[in-house]
C-alpha cells in the first residue's frame, strides 16, 4: 500500500467479518451474541487469562511514553 | 436488545460464574505442601484458615534453606519430616528473614492459630543490612502484615512495594472479591510448576538445548561469589534482624507457642576466609543467648555439615536435607 | 490510561453505562470529547492541554484554510501548521535522539537536553492533525465542524495507539450516531476482550523467550536466538493486533466504526502484500502524507527507489527515536524497492513465476516471512551492536 498511487482511504468492516477466521465465532455462530452464550464465553476468556496469563504483564508496544 | 441491557445481560451471566467459581476455589483449591515462589496473600490467608481449622501443626517459618532451595518439594526437610509422620505445615520462602518471619507469625497469631510448635530458621547472612531480606518483607506477607506492625517496627522496614496507585487499590479490589483471580500466581504455579505457562516451556527449552547447564557452570558458586554476603560487625539491638528476633521470642512467648530455633548449616568449606573468625563465633553465641533467653530451644547447626552436603553458601542439597531432617527429628520428638 | 488496567475497565464500565443509558443523544458526542479529557488527563494532566492547544491551532489553521481566499495564502498556512505540528513531536519525541547524533559527531556533550515526558498518544495524534490539514488544503475535506473535529481528536478507543483514522470517515458517523444493531454491539464486546487475551496469554507470554535478543551473549544457543526471533515476531503482531481489536471493538461499542489495522500479515506473499496487510492505517497515511508527496513512483525508477526508502526510513523513525528503527525502516524500504524492481525486470521474463502456483505462493510467503523476522530483530534490539551480534550467533 505505501508504495501505490492509487489513493484508497483504509476502510472499517464489519465485525462479523472480521471475526469469520475466530476460532469461537465459527464454532458459535450468531449465538456468540446471545448475552447468556456471551457472558459464558467471556467466562472461558477470563479463565484463559487467569490459567494461561504470564507472570508479568508488559506495556502495549505501539505506546508513546 | 438495546446496548445496556446486552451489557447488564452479559455482566450479570458473567458474574453469576464468577461466583459459582469461586464457591468452589474456596471449597477444593488444594493445600500446597509449601508455598509457590511468588505466593499471593490470598494464598497465605487460605493456609493460615486451614491451619485455625485443623488440627494443632508444627508450622515451619524461614527462609530458602527450609523452603528446600533448588529441590523438589518432597526433598527439603520439613516435607522429609512430614513423610515420616509430623504434621507440618512449611510457611517458609526464599527471602525469609527474621522480619519476614516475625511478619508471618504475626498474621497467624492474630488470625487465632494456636501451633503445636514453631520451628524458625536464623541465618547468619541476615544479619548484613546489604542483604535483599534484611528489613524488606515481602510483598504478599506484607500487605497483609504490615498493617498490624507497631509504627516503631514498620518504621524500620523498608517499603515492600512502592506507593498504593489507584491501580494497586483497585487490583486490591478485584482480589477481595474474586478468589481465583487472587490465587492466580499459586494456580499456574500448580499447574506448571513455575511461575506461568510461558516459564514453564522456557525453562525446557534451556534444559533441553544446554542453555541450562552452561547458565549453571557460570554461576558455580566460589567464595569469591559471596564476598560481602556476611557482616561480621558486632550484633547489638540496634541492627533490624536482631530486633524482630526479639520480637519473634516475645510474640511466641506471649502466646505460650513452644519454639524451636534453627541456626541454619552454612559452608564453612567454602566460606572460610571470611567467616571463620573469631566475631563470627561471637555474633553465633549472641543470637543463642537472645533465642534461649525467651524460653526459645535452640539447633546449632551452623557448623554441622560438610562441603559436599551444600550446593552453595548455605542451601543444602537433598542428601543434606535427609541429614538435616534427621537431625531435628529428635528434637521434634519423631524418630 | 492504558487499555489493560483496573483502572480502564472501571472508567469503561462506567463511560459506556452512562452513554448508553442517561446521555440523551444529542449530548452524545460532547459527552465523548469529556470522556476523552478524562481519560487522557489520566495519565498526565498537564498534557491534556497539549493536545487541546494543538487541536484548537489544528482547526484554526483548517479553518483559515477554508476561508482563504488566495492560493498562497492557503499554502502558508498549511506549511505553518505541519511545521508546527512536526516542531512539537519532534521537540518531546526526537530531542535526546538529535541531541545524540550532534554529541557523537562533536565527541563530546554540547546539546543540552531538556528532561521531558513523551506526551501519550503524541505520535498518533499529530498524524491525525498532519492528515487533517493536508485534506482541507487539497479540499478533500470540505466540511469542517468544530464538534465533529473535537471528537475526532478525543475519541478514547483509539487515542492512545490508534487505528490512525480519518476525519472524513469519521464525521460523518458522529452527526449520524445510533445506537448499533444488538449483534455488533455483542460481538463488538466480544472483540474487546478477544483483543485482551491476545495480548496478555499471547503476546506477553513470549517474554519468557526474547531475553536473547535485548541481552545476546553467553549462555545462549543458536536455538534461543531463532525461538527469540521468532518470538518477537508473534509478540509483536499479537500485541498490537490485540490493541486494535479492542480500540475497534471499543469503537463499534459506540456506534462508531473506525479502521482496520490488521489483515493476516503473515501471510503476505511479499513485501508489499505485507504493507497493505500491517498496521494498515499507518502504511496508508505514510503513503498519502510522505511517499506520494515526496513524488510516489510518477517518476523514474530511481526516484521511486529513493522515495521508498525515505519513506520507510520517516515510518520507521516514527516508531522509536533510535537508530535500530531508522535501520528497520530502510530494510523494508530497501525490501519494497527490490519487489518493485522484481515485479518489474524479473517476473515478466518468467513465466512460472506469474502462474501462481502453491510452490510458488508458499517459498514467497516464507521469503517475505523470513525477510520480515529479520527487520523485527532490528526493531527489538536495543542498539544496532546488539541486533548485529544477535545476526551473528543465528548464524554463527
Amino acid at each position: 500500500m505505501i508504495d501505490s498511487d492509487h489513493l484508497v482511504v483504509p476502510g472499517s468492516r464489519d465485525v462479523t467479518d472480521v471475526l469469520a477466521t475466530d476460532p469461537i465465532y465459527r464454532l458459535l455462530g450468531r449465538r456468540l451474541a446471545h448475552p447468556v452464550v456471551l457472558g459464558f464465553v467471556l467466562f472461558v476468556l477470563a479463565l484463559a487469562l487467569i490459567v494461561l496469563g504470564p507472570a508479568s504483564e508488559s506495556r502495549f508496544i505501539y505506546t508513546d511514553f | 436488545m438495546k446496548p445496556l441491557r446486552i451489557l447488564c445481560a452479559t455482566a450479570l451471566v458473567f458474574l453469576i460464574l464468577v461466583a459459582a467459581t469461586d464457591v468452589g476455589v474456596r471449597a477444593a483449591f488444594p493445600s500446597l505442601p509449601r508455598l509457590d515462589g511468588d505466593f499471593s496473600p490470598a494464598l497465605l490467608e487460605l493456609e493460615i484458615d486451614r491451619l485455625r481449622d485443623g488440627s494443632p501443626a508444627t508450622v515451619f517459618l524461614g527462609d530458602s534453606e527450609l523452603w528446600g532451595y533448588r529441590l523438589r518439594t518432597e526433598q527439603a526437610a520439613p516435607a522429609i519430616l512430614g513423610a515420616r509422620g509430623l504434621r507440618e505445615t512449611n510457611l517458609s520462602y526464599e527471602g525469609g528473614s527474621p522480619v519476614n518471619t516475625y511478619a508471618v507469625l504475626e498474621v497467624l497469631l492474630a488470625s487465632g492459630v494456636r501451633p503445636k510448635r514453631v520451628v524458625f530458621n536464623v541465618n547468619q547472612k541476615v544479619f548484613n543490612a546489604l542483604d535483599s531480606a534484611y528489613a524488606t518483607v515481602q510483598p504478599s506477607v506484607a500487605e497483609l502484615a504490615l498493617p498490624r506492625f507497631s509504627p516503631a517496627d514498620a518504621a524500620l522496614v523498608a517499603p515492600a512495594r512502592a506507593p498504593a496507585t489507584f491501580e494497586a487499590r483497585l487490583d486490591r479490589g478485584v482480589r477481595a472479591i474474586w478468589r481465583l483471580y487472587a490465587l492466580r500466581n499459586d494456580l499456574r504455579e500448580l499447574l506448571f510448576g513455575d511461575v506461568d505457562a510461558a516459564h514453564a516451556l522456557a525453562a525446557r527449552l534451556v534444559a533441553a538445548d544446554g542453555t541450562q547447564r552452561r547458565t549453571d557452570a557460570a554461576h558455580a558458586p566460589t567464595a569469591a561469589v559471596f564476598e560481602g554476603t556476611y557482616d561480621l560487625a558486632p550484633l547489638d539491638d540496634t541492627n533490624v534482624s536482631v530486633h524482630f528476633l526479639r520480637r519473634i521470642v516475645a510474640a511466641l512467648r506471649a502466646a505460650r507457642v513452644p519454639a524451636l530455633a534453627i541456626l541454619t548449616p552454612t559452608n564453612h568449606t567454602l566460606l572460610h576466609d571470611y567467616i571463620d573468625t573469631p566475631q563470627y563465633g561471637k555474633n553465633l553465641a549472641y543470637v543463642r543467648r537472645l533465642l534461649a533467653a525467651g524460653g526459645v530451644r535452640v539447633v546449632d547447626l551452623d557448623g554441622a555439615f560438610g562441603a559436599a552436603d551444600f550446593i552453595d553458601n548455605d542451601h543444602l542439597t537433598a542428601a543434606g536435607n535427609e541429614r538435616f531432617a534427621s537431625l531435628l527429628a529428635p528434637q521434634l520428638g519423631r524418630p | 490510561m492504558i487499555f489493560n488496567t483496573w483502572a480502564f475497565a472501571l472508567f469503561a464500565l462506567v463511560a459506556f453505562a452512562l452513554y448508553w443509558s442517561v446521555v440523551p443523544q444529542r449530548a452524545k458526542p460532547a459527552y465523548l470529547i469529556v470522556a476523552g479529557c478524562v481519560f487522557y488527563a489520566y495519565a498526565v494532566p498537564a498534557y491534556l492541554a497539549l493536545i487541546v492547544v494543538l487541536g484548537a491551532a489544528t482547526f484554526a489553521l483548517a479553518r483559515g484554510m477554508q476561508r482563504a481566499a488566495r492560493e498562497r495564502d492557503r499554502k502558508r498556512l498549511l506549511v505553518l501548521g505541519v511545521v508546527a505540528i512536526a516542531a512539537v513531536l519532534v521537540f518531546f519525541k526526537y530531542t535526546g535522539f538529535f541531541a545524540s547524533i550532534v554529541d557523537e559527531i562533536a565527541r563530546r556533550r554540547i546539546v543540552p537536553v531538556p528532561s521531558v515526558v513523551v506526551p501519550l498518544a503524541i505520535s498518533f495524534f499529530t498524524f491525525e492533525f498532519v492528515h487533517v490539514l493536508v485534506d482541507v488544503y487539497f479540499r478533500k475535506i470540505e466540511d469542517l465542524d468544530l464538534l465533529d473535529f473535537a471528537v475526532f481528536t478525543l475519541f478514547f478507543p483509539t487515542l492512545v495507539a490508534g487505528p490512525i483514522k480519518r476525519y472524513q470517515s469519521f464525521a460523518p458517523q458522529v452527526r449520524a450516531l445510533a445506537a448499533p444493531d444488538a449483534r455488533p454491539f455483542a460481538l463488538d464486546l466480544y472483540r474487546v476482550v478477544l483483543g485482551v487475551a491476545k495480548k496478555t496469554i499471547v503476546a506477553d507470554s513470549m517474554n519468557a523467550f526474547v531475553g536473547p535478543i535485548a541481552h545476546p551473549g553467553d549462555p545462549y544457543g543458536r536455538l534461543d536466538y531463532w525461538v527469540a526471533a521468532l518470538a518477537y515476531t508473534v509478540k509483536i503482531y499479537f500485541d498490537f493486533s490485540g490493541y486494535s481489536d479492542i480500540a475497534i471493538g471499543l469503537a463499534g461499542m459506540l456506534g462508531l466504526r473506525v479502521p482496520e489495522n490488521f489483515e493476516r500479515p503473515y501471510r503476505a506473499r511479499n513485501i508489499s502484500e505485507f504493507w497493505r496487510r500491517w498496521h494498515m492505517s499507518l502504511s496508508s497515511w505514510i503513503r498519502d502524507y510522505v511517499f506520494i508527496p515526496l513524488g510516489g513512483s510518477r517518476r523514474s525508477a530511481l526516484f521511486t527507489t529513493l522515495n521508498l526508502v525515505l519513506a520507510m526510513a520517516l515510518a520507521g523513525l516514527w516508531h522509536g527515536a533510535a537508530w535500530t528503527f531508522v535501520v528497520w525502516g530502510l530494510w523494508h524500504g530497501t525490501g519494497l524497492a527490490l519487489h518493485r524492481a522484481w515485479g518489474l525486470v524479473v517476473v515478466p521474463r518468467i513465466a512460472w513465476l506469474r502462474g501462481g502456483s502453491q510452490f510458488v505462493r508458499a517459498v514467497s510467503v516464507a521469503t517475505t516471512f523470513a525477510f520480515v523476522v529479520a527487520g523485527w530483530i532490528l526493531f527489538a534490539a536495543p542498539s544496532l551492536g546488539t541486533a548485529a551480534a544477535v545476526f551473528e550467533r543465528l548464524f554463527a
